[in-house]
This record gives structure tokens, C-alpha cells and sequence, in this order.
């Protein structure tokens, strides 16, 4: 039973970088928190600090709203999975998850029978006599979740616990992962870079970037209102469609470009502000699943495209098409800017009847399920929101805004 | 085509260094092995070997109490360097205390200095406590010697294991020691076992400072007993011989047994000071 | 195959020597630590050595720097001389010539080794060689074997009645024949060469080494250029072989510089004064001479050869 609660934790290391910004969060009891970003956004380090293996620059750590900045590791009573396991070379699997009970000289009978269990559990009993070298992949992952779980601990801490598995096997242990943790409800914090992973995972999810968290929510919240336009363009597969536009002179419709649609009516009432950006520049998202296939969508208002490439995926299709006239936004995702970065929409359509590539077509559009975004700071026009905004959060992206 | 020649010309260069090489070794042994006391020039013959004269070197120059002061003294130094050294390479590795990187250049200077630039105050100093014309005289500061190359090395490894692991450790409740003895030794050994036949080479062969340190004392070398003998035998050719052979056997033989983990120190550059 | 890997531990060994590198993998300690993490228990730790180091290297090193400005015979009263004992070994020419001796034997301790060893390299550099953990087991024999040894050994075999001798009078070369280690001119080249032969395998096995790892690609790049086997050799043999040719310069300088046991086995610096070096009148001023201070004077001037001479060696590889 324990609570992890990161007050505006601030890393930075010796030779100056920034790694974690008065990073806000708070992990329930129960909780599996998964934390994401891409690649050197500061996942680790934040995981580190909680840990204790990484001193905390400002701010405060409190477990069970105790405060440990100053606690060692092993007094924290946290158990943290490596990302490359750690698992010592030398021991058997059961010595290697004994090791930490017989430091808590816990009685022998009862150390052996602990192990056991949690052996049973993760399907490891037959290979408690084995060492590390003579595991497989998947195994090696188990016995440092064993490592980790026969200690009982306060708090989980997970970082990228999966990526050195293949792709099948992360899909099926990320799922033990969630029933074991559910099973003993410890309060867990679980890093990963994969949005896939956190948005089936996660409690509550929250991202993170260059150190400053953009938003920590429920997955569905964050896949249908981010808070920016970072979160926009991270979470979700293929993302979110954005696109420069302003408000028509009428102030009842967007246009992009050329192109109009429809402000629809909830979404007036839903964002009193809007008016207000009359004039001005926003930034209009559209996730894939709300443009409609050409076929069947004459009378939904559309945006027009040359199709460019058709990805067919049996049940579905993913339709590129750039959109005639208008400036597409490009927000930085994981490996740099998005899709959206070629100019390209994508339309997540019914594999019938297929889509050719090469002509130009009109796709309806959803506008009930339209994003806006403030066009200068990024962030989504939504006083409803239950979204946290760093003022710190909207310098960068900016600068992103100016680039494009 | 050009390849194959190249490479035939390649081996045909290692072939002739592998026999220059091993040549005189096994000559010297033959010629060690020989019946007669008298052999002089050319190349021994195996068909007359005679291993008793082996045991006539042996005792003739006192070479029993030689090889069993230098088995003291080259073990008592690999014991000293390997249990000194192994926690000086772990701390500087793994452990943040100030002056960290001070501490070590000033080590790291020691594998600059020669024994040269130490044995005449390390003789007149070390007379005054007693440490001279003992054991202690010589694996004090062959030991001493061998510790920078050897904090060096260790400290290497220790950076090479994966920090994790030391992080998990610290996560399980394992104190500094603890890690060291459990965690990270046991993966250590290759890497040890190179620095205990590379001290256990050097401290065997040196000359000068035994020579130096025990110049007062009974206690003699294998190398010392070796080279008085030549001194008073210099016509013994076939005792000249066994005298050397027995000088060399031991660091042969661990060389041989170790190879590899000699060739590794070797290549990584290893030198004493 | 031995261990053919070079350990990252190579570059940085014969680096720190001349403390180029070393400390630079040590990150600075500016802010604290994390909780938990050993921090002055360290001094604990490091301390054994330190002590050790400090009073059996250290220490004597700086007294040897002190005792060189003394005149001292090492029982009675010593007197300071400044820096007259320097100013002798400047200007005395059997002193400044083991200076000179020295520099000779590195030829044939370092420059031939090296030369052998790059040949060697340079042939076999595309092709894998097999059997090489053999032919490096027998190749590093004769470094392993006590320098003592080998001394008496080659005193023996180039003694004025010895098997070399002889085998060039058996094959009608008897002209030819002369006392090798007792010549004034023969003296010096041939304790050189037993350097040459304790050293050459050495630099054979770590050049090989080096060059099996160089990637085949960069050869057939060459190729491609229309590369010649020298230009090859200059253009990717040799820049692979940076670290190895480092490593084995400073192994075999030093080894040059440092060959007490040989010398005073083979020739005990004779005949005359013509295989005297600086580590043979360290000895020999201090302890039968009993000029202690010129001899601290001397052995400092070889520390900082060596010093001076391993920092050339590493600045050469580093560019
Ligand atoms: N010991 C360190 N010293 C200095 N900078 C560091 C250190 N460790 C990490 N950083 C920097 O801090 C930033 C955050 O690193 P961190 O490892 O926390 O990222 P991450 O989100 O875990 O990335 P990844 O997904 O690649 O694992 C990066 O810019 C990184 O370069
Ligand atoms: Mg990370």
C-alpha cells in the first residue's frame, strides 16, 4: 500500500543537462503509472530518481508521503526491473531471486518457499537451477520480474521492461505484466517509449518531453483530447492529422488552405474560446478514424486529396493523400517529425471498397471529432480539459511552430 | 593468387620466428638433459638424455632454498598486489569521493617509473626499519610496484560490468563489499587470473631488486643463484644450462598453463614500474 | 585463436602512462551523489594501495630526486651539490656515452622488433592466420623466459668457444669468428640483439593481433582505389595498427631502456666501458661505486627518458 508522489522533481546532471524539468506526478496506490516520451526525453532519469540511484537536483520525492530524497535505495523499499535485467551471471535463477530476501536475513524454509511461488507463478519452477546464460529471452525478463516481485515491495519500477523481446513475445508478457500487477496491486511506475505499450498498459499514462511533462491522464483522455499539439502527434498509430487553418469569416467554419469545414455545433459549445481565434492561427487535428471512406460520404463535409499511397491491411486501409492548399503542421514525434511532415493526411478507411492511389478523392470528415489547438503555444483550445499545462511547455513548441 | 603468396610468405615469416625462437629454448634444455659434463659446441643430441644432472645443479648451487625464496616472494606479491589492488580498482571505478581522479593519475604515475628511479633510496631508506635483507625487503615494493598497473586493470573491468548490476545490488540491500565479493568477482576471474600471471612473471624474473634488497642476507633468488653460478661455473656449460632451465621452468610452466589470459594482459600493453 | 581482442584498457594503458588519458573516463564529482551510494567509504578502499604506493614508489622517488643533488658514498655525511652531479654526467664522456649506448640498443630492442612485426602485418594482414594461438604461445616465450636466463644463455652461445663460433667455423666461415661480447666493437650490437631476439615475437603477435581485426572492407576499398600493396600497407594497415604500434613501442623502449639483468649477466657493461647503460651505472655508481648521489642523478635522468620518450611515443600515436 504506497504512494509515489514526484513534487516538481528537477534533474540536472554535472555537466548541465536538463534531464528532468519540475516534473509533477503522482503514482496511486494500486496505480500502474506508464510513463513515455521519446527517446532522451528523461524517462530514466525520472524512473532513477524515484529509485534513488540518481541524486534529485530540487524538488521532493515522497513515498507514502514520506519524504526520501535523502533515503538509500534500499531503504525505499522499491524493487526496480532493468532494462537489461541485471541479473547476475554467476547465480542459479533461484539464487538470483533469493538474493535480496537473504540480505533481509529472512528465515531460510520460508526464503525457499517464497521463491517458489513467485517461481510458480511466472512458470519458472523448472528452471530455478539454471543460470542466466541458459535462458531464453522471455525467461531472462521473468526472472528479473521474480527478482523484483518476491521482495513484496512498496513500489514497482519498470524501465523498458519488454524491449528486449521480440516483438510476439513483449505482446504476450505485456499482458502477465498487467495481470500480476493488478493481482498484487503494488503502486507501479513503468517506463517505455512505445505508445502502444503505455496506452494498453497504463492506468494512467503520462507523457513526457525534454524533461517536462505535457500530460498525465487516463489512456482514452489522452487519445481524445490532448493537450497539445506534442501529445496530438505522439500517442496514436498512424497519429493524428494536423493542419494549419483560421476561422472563416463566418466564425462557423475552419479553413485549411482552400478548404473549408465545418465548426460543428457540440464543438461550439464545447469551446466557448473559440471566437476568439478569429483572425488568428490554430491548429486543426484529426485523427485518421474520422476521415470517411470517399464512397459513402457525399453528404459529410470532405476535405479533397491527391492519394498517394495506399497501405492495405486486410481488414483496413490507410490512405495517404495530400490535402490540396493546405500547410500541414508537423509535430516531432519519436523518430523525428511525423508523417505529417511530408504533407500527407492519413485516412483510416474500410479495406472495401479499395482506394487507388493516384487519383484525387474526397474524404469525408467527422467534424464533430475536430482537435483545435492554439496555433502559437500548441495548446488545445479545451477549457473543460482536465489537463495539466506547463507554462514552461510552450516555448518549445513554439519553436516548432516557427519552423514550419 | 597475390593472396595465397602473400599469406604462404606470411606463414613461412611466423614458421622461421617460431623456430628462431624456440630453438635456443629447446637447445638449452637438450643441452641441460646431456650426459656428458663436458659437452661442448654444437647442437645436443636427444638420444643421450640424462636428468640427473638436473638434480646436480640443484644441489650444487643451492638452487632448493633459491626456488623456495622465490615461490615466497613472487606469491606473497601476487597475494599483496591482487588484495590491494582489486578494492583500489572497484572504489574508482564505482565510487564518487572527492579527489577520485587525483588520486588516480597519481597513481597511474607509478607505470612511468622505473625501478631504477627507486631501488637506491628504496635500499638506503627501508635499511633503517629493518626491511632490508628479508623478505619483506623485496615483496613490499615489488608489490608496490605491481599496484598501479593493477588498479589500473581492475578498475577497467569494473567500468567494462554492466552498471546495473551494481545498481541492482544496491537496490537489493547489498552493501559496497558485498557486491564486490558476490557480485562482481565471481565474473571477474579471467580478468584477475591475467593480472596474477603477469605479476607472477615479473616479480620471478627481476633481478635488480632482489639483487639490491637481500644483497646481505643467505636468502637468494632463483635468478641470483643463477647468475652467482655462472660466475664460478662459467665453463659448466651442461650445469650453466640446467641452472637456467630451472630458473625459467616455473614461469614456463605458468605461462604455458595461462596463456591466454597472458596474451590478453600482453595486447591490453601491460608494463610494471 | 588467443584473445585477439584488444581490451578498450589497451589505448588507455599506454596512454595513461604519460597521463594523456586515464582520469578522463572519470567523471568529475561536482554535485552530491545519490543517497545510498558509497561515497567515503572509498577512501577505505583505495587506501592499502595508496599507502603502499606511496611509501614504496613515491616516496623513494622523490628522495631519489633529493639525494640527487647530494654527494653522498651512503655512510658518511652527505653534501649538498646542487646540480653538480647533472653537470657531470653532462660532461663526462663514459657517462653521457651509456646515454648514447642506450639510444643504440633502441634500435635494435624497439625499431627492429617493430620493423619485423609491421613486415609481418603487412603480408598477412588480409588473411586469416591459422594456428596463431601456437605460434604465439612460442612467439612470447622468449619474453617470458627470465631475462637472467637468456643472458647466460646467449653469454654461452656467443662465448669466443660457443656453438656460433663453431658453426661458423664448420661451415668455412671461421674469419668470421670473434669473442661476440668481448669485442669492443661486436659488444653492444650483440647484447642489442639479444633484445631483438627477446622482443621481435612479441611485436609479431600483437601486430598480427592488431591487423586481424582490421575490417576486410577497408582492404578491398583500397583495391577498388587501385591501391599497390605498399600504399595499401601505408593506407590501411598501418592507421589500423596505431593503437598496437603504441602499445609495442612503449613495451620495447622501455625494455631497451631497462636491461639491467642483461647487461650485467652478458658483459657487465664491458669490455672496457662499450656496453655500460644508464640502468647497469645506476647499480653500479650506487651500490659498488658507492657514489650515491650521481647514481640518484642518473636514475632520475632515466626516468625522465622514459617519461619523455613513452610521451613521444603516445602523442605520435594519438595523431
Ligand atoms: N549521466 C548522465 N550525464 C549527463 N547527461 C545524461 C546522463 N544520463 C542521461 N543524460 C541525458 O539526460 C537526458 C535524458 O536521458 P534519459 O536516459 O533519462 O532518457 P530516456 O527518456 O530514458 O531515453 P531512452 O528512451 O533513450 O532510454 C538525455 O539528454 C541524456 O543524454
Ligand atoms: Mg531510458
Amino acid at each position: 500500500m504506497a504512494t509515489v508522489e514526484l513534487d516538481k522533481l528537477t534533474k540536472r546532471y554535472d555537466d548541465g543537462t536538463r534531464a528532468v524539468s519540475e516534473l509533477e506526478l503522482k503514482v496511486a496506490d494500486r496505480e500502474l503509472l506508464v510513463v513515455v516520451g521519446p527517446s532522451g526525453c528523461g524517462k530514466t532519469t525520472a524512473l532513477r530518481m524515484v529509485a534513488g540511484l540518481e541524486r534529485i537536483t530540487s524538488g521532493t520525492l515522497r513515498i507514502d508521503g514520506r519524504d526520501v530524497n535523502d533515503v538509500a535505495p534500499k531503504d525505499r523499499d522499491v524493487a526496480m526491473v532493468f532494462q537489461d535485467y541485471a541479473l547476475y551471471p554467476q547465480m542459479t535463477v533461484a539464487q538470483n531471486m533469493g538474493f535480496a530476501l537473504r540480505r533481509r536475513r529472512m528465515d531460510k524454509a520460508a526464503m525457499r518457499k517464497r521463491v517458489g511461488e513467485v517461481a510458480e507463478m511466472l512458470g519458472l519452477a523448472e528452471v530455478l537451477n539454471r543460470k542466466p546464460a541458459q535462458l531464453s529471452g522471455g525467461q531472462r525478463q521473468r526472472v528479473a520480474m521474480g527478482r523484483a516481485l518476491v521482495r513484496e515491495p512498496a513500489v514497482f519500477l519498470m524501465d523498458e521492461p519488454l524491449s528486449n523481446l521480440d516483438a510476439k513475445l513483449r505482446v504476450h508478457t505485456r499482458a502477465e505484466v498487467m495481470a500480476i500487477q493488478r493481482r498484487l496491486g503494488v503502486a507501479t511506475m513503468y517506463v517505455t517509449h512505445d505508445q502502444v505499450e503505455a496506452m494498453t498498459m497504463g492506468d494512467r499514462v503520462a507523457v513526457l518531453r525534454d524533461g517536462k511533462l505535457q500530460q498525465c491522464d487516463a489512456p482514452a483522455t489522452l487519445y481524445d483530447r490532448p493537450a497539445n499539439v506534442f501529445v496530438a502527434g505522439f500517442i496514436g498509430s498512424p497519429p493524428m492529422n494536423l493542419y494549419r487553418g483560421r476561422l472563416a469569416d463566418d466564425g462557423l467554419s475552419v479553413m485549411l488552405g482552400e478548404q473549408v469545414l465545418p465548426v460543428a455545433g457540440e464543438v461550439q459549445a464545447a469551446l466557448p474560446g473559440l471566437p476568439e481565434y478569429y483572425g488568428r492561427e490554430l491548429i486543426v487535428g484529426l485523427r485518421p478514424e474520422h476521415l470517411v471512406h470517399p464512397a459513402g460520404s457525399s453528404d459529410l463535409p470532405g476535405l479533397v486529396g491527391d492519394v498517394k499511397v495506399v497501405e492495405m491491411l486486410g481488414s483496413e486501409q490507410l490512405v495517404h493523400f495530400g490535402v490540396a492548399g493546405a500547410r500541414p503542421f508537423a509535430a516531432t514525434g519519436e523518430d523525428g517529425p511525423t508523417n505529417l511532415s511530408t504533407g500527407e493526411a492519413v485516412a483510416r478507411l474500410a479495406a472495401r471498397p479499395p482506394v487507388h492511389a493516384g487519383g484525387s478523392a474526397r474524404f469525408g470528415v467527422e467534424v464533430d471529432q475536430l482537435q483545435f489547438f492554439d496555433g502559437d503555444s500548441g495548446l488545445a483550445l479545451a477549457p473543460t480539459l482536465s489537463l495539466r499545462r506547463t507554462p514552461s511547455l510552450a516555448p518549445g513548441i513554439a519553436h516548432d511552430l516557427k519552423r514550419h | 593468387m597475390i593472396g595465397r603468396l602473400e599469406s604462404r610468405l606470411g606463414y613461412l615469416m611466423l614458421t622461421l620466428g617460431a623456430v628462431i625462437a624456440l630453438l635456443p629454448v629447446l637447445g638449452v634444455l637438450l643441452l641441460a638433459l646431456n650426459k656428458s659434463t663436458t659437452a661442448t659446441g654444437g647442437f645436443p643430441s636427444i638420444s643421450s638424455l640424462h636428468p640427473s644432472n638436473l638434480g646436480h645443479v640443484w644441489t650444487e648451487a643451492a638452487f632448493g632454498p633459491a626456488m623456495k625464496a622465490s615461490a615466497i616472494i613472487t606469491l606473497a606479491t601476487v597475494a599483496i598486489s591482487l588484495v590491494v589492488s582489486i578494492p583500489a580498482g572497484y572504489a574508482f571505478a564505482t565510487m564518487s569521493f572527492r579527489g577520485r581522479g587525483l588520486l588516480f593519475y597519481l597513481l597511474l604515475l607509478g607505470l612511468l617509473v622505473p625501478l631504477e628511479a627507486v631501488v637506491i633510496p628504496l635500499y638506503f631508506d627501508l635499511r633503517h626499519f629493518g626491511l632490508v635483507d628479508n623478505y619483506w625487503g623485496v615483496v613490499l615494493p615489488d608489490s608496490a610496484l605491481s599496484v598501479a598497473f593493477g588498479s589500473f586493470w581492475m578498475r577497467a573491468f569494473f567500468l567494462s560490468t554492466p552498471r546495473s548490476l551494481v545498481e541492482a545490488a544496491r537496490l537489493d540491500g547489498v552493501g559496497a563489499f558485498e557486491t564486490l565479493v558476490r557480485v562482481l568477482l565471481p565474473l571477474a576471474r579471467p580478468h584477475i587470473l591475467t593480472m596474477a600471471v603477469l605479476v607472477f612473471v615479473w616479480t620471478w624474473n627481476d633481478f635488480l631488486l632482489p639483487l639490491v634488497m637481500l644483497s646481505g642476507s643467505t636468502i637468494q633468488t632463483a635468478p641470483i643463484s643463477l647468475v652467482f653460478f655462472q660466475s664460478q661455473h662459467t665453463t659448466d656449460i651442461v650445469g650453466l644450462a640446467g641452472a637456467a632451465v630451472l630458473t625459467a621452468a616455473p614461469v614456463i610452466a605458468v605461462y604455458v598453463l595461462l596463456q591466454r589470459n597472458f596474451t590478453r594482459g600482453m595486447l591490453a600493453g601491460a608494463v610494471k614500474g | 585463436m588467443t584473445t585477439t581482442h584488444v581490451t578498450p584498457a589497451q589505448t588507455e594503458l599506454a596512454a595513461a602512462r604519460v597521463l594523456r588519458v586515464g582520469a578522463g573516463r572519470t567523471q568529475r564529482i561536482r554535485g552530491s551523489p545519490p543517497p545510498g551510494e558509497p561515497r567515503r567509504i572509498g577512501y577505505l578502499y583505495v587506501l592499502p594501495a595508496l599507502v603502499l604506493y606511496v611509501a614504496f614508489v613515491l616516496a623513494p622517488f622523490v628522495h631519489t630526486a633529493i639525494l640527487s643533488l647530494y654527494s653522498w658514498d651512503g655512510v658518511t655525511p652527505a653534501h649538498f651539490v646542487g646540480l653538480r652531479n647533472f653537470r657531470d654526467i653532462f660532461s663526462n664522456p663514459v657517462l653521457l656515452s651509456a646515454f648514447e649506448h642506450a639510444f643504440i640498443l633502441i634500435i635494435f630492442y624497439a625499431a627492429l622488433p617493430t620493423v619485423i612485426g609491421l613486415l609481418l602485418a603487412g603480408i598477412m594482414a588480409r588473411s586469416p592466420v591459422r594456428g596463431m594461438s601456437l605460434f604465439s604461445t612460442v612467439l612470447f616465450l622468449p619474453y617470458v623466459i627470465a631475462p637472467t636466463a637468456v643472458a647466460v644463455v646467449w653469454r654461452w652461445a656467443l662465448a669466443p668457444d660457443g656453438p656460433l663460433n663453431q658453426l661458423l667455423h664448420d661451415v668455412g666461415l671461421g674469419g668470421l669468428a670473434k669473442p661476440w661480447l668481448g669485442d669492443f666493437n661486436w659488444a653492444l650490437p650483440s647484447v642489442g640483439l639479444i633484445g631483438t631476439w627477446v622482443l621481435y615475437g612479441l611485436a609479431m603477435v600483437l601486430f598480427l593481433a592488431g591487423a586481424q581485426k582490421i575490417p576486410r572492407s577497408l582492404y578491398d576499398a583500397a583495391r577498388i582505389d587501385g591501391a599497390g600493396p605498399v600504399w595499401e600497407f601505408l593506407s590501411v594497415t598501418l592507421p589500423g595498427l596505431r593503437n598496437e604500434l603504441v602499445v609495442v613501442l612503449v613495451l620495447t623502449v622501455t625494455a631497451a631502456l631497462r636491461n639491467f639483468d642483461t647487461v650485467y649477466v652478458a658483459t657487465s657493461g664491458g669490455p672496457g666501458t662499450a656496453t655500460t647503460v644508464p640502468s647497469y651505472l645506476v647499480y653500479n655508481t650506487a651500490f659498488v661505486v658507492g657514489s650515491v648521489g650521481a647514481a640518484a642523478a642518473l636514475g632520475l635522468l632515466l626516468a625522465v627518458l622514459i617519461f619523455v620518450l613513452n610521451s613521444a611515443i603516445t602523442r605520435l600515436g594519438s595523431q
